[in-house]
């Protein structure tokens, strides 16, 4: 019972998978594994498998921001071997900040994950209106923050 | 820097198989056409260096992670 249905149930992957960036992610170029571990039912945990201390904290963004949407391009679908929709899942990395307030989320950025062959890449949107510091946590203050979304 | 004048039209050869059209020139405005091998990733260079200083900032340690992690979930289950 160790998978996880998110998106209308399309997307599957193991609570703990390892993944391969043939060419890393923007700023960290010379790192290739990473882990992906479910931490609970909004947040994710991205790491570096060669070094401890790079780790960020992800979401699944169709959780947060209910109209996202992006289009993937042919070449990032070839560069990760995705041949059905269902192959993919979606992470975005949070900037964590002590004031929730001041969280944000990279939507421009999504990392795109594989689930069947386990590759990855961060891709960067063209011609996009996302921006790498969208606020998390709406200005409306949600009353029950519960596991529900 | 390697410096070139290319009229409308022209083209640059990089290794190859990277071949840099200009399309237009319209006072500041350069319209720049790219063909590349379908492995070689082209970005804006400003977004692209928006997105590494972005996650160079988002960076943190499993340990802080988990602690930051679990105030928040204090926070929301009150």
């Amino acid at each position: 019972m160790d998978q996880k249905h998110v998106i209308n149930g399309k997307e599957q992957y193991k609570e703990e998978s390892i993944f391969t960036f043939p060419k890393g992610i923007p700023g960290f170029e010379h790192l290739r594994d990473f882990k992906l571990q479910e931490h609970n039912e909004l947040f994710s945990i991205f790491s570096a498998v060669e070094e401890d201390g790079i780790s960020f904290i992800t979401i699944n963004p169709f959780d947060f921001v209910h109209d996202y949407e992006f289009e993937l391009s042919n070449d990032a679908l070839a560069d990760i071997d995705v041949t059905v929709r269902e192959q993919i899942a979606v992470r975005c990395i949070v900037t964590w900040h002590s004031n929730r307030d001041k969280i944000t989320v990279n939507l421009i950025a999504p990392i795109i994950f594989n689930t069947e062959n386990l590759k990855g890449k961060q891709i960067i949107l063209q011609n996009s209106e996302y921006t790498t510091r969208h606020a998390l946590w709406p200005d409306v203050e949600l009353e029950e923050q519960g596991g529900e979304s | 820097m390697l410096v070139l004048s290319r009229k409308k039209g022209e083209s640059i050869v990089i290794q190859n198989n990277i071949v840099l059209t200009v399309l237009s020139v319209e006072g500041d405005n350069v319209k720049i056409g790219i063909s590349a091998p379908k492995d070689i990733d082209i970005y804006r260079k400003e977004i692209f260096d928006a997105i590494q200083d972005n996650n160079q900032s988002a960076v943190m340690d499993l340990k802080t992670i988990q602690t930051a992690i679990l105030n928040m979930d204090g926070n929301r289950i009150e």
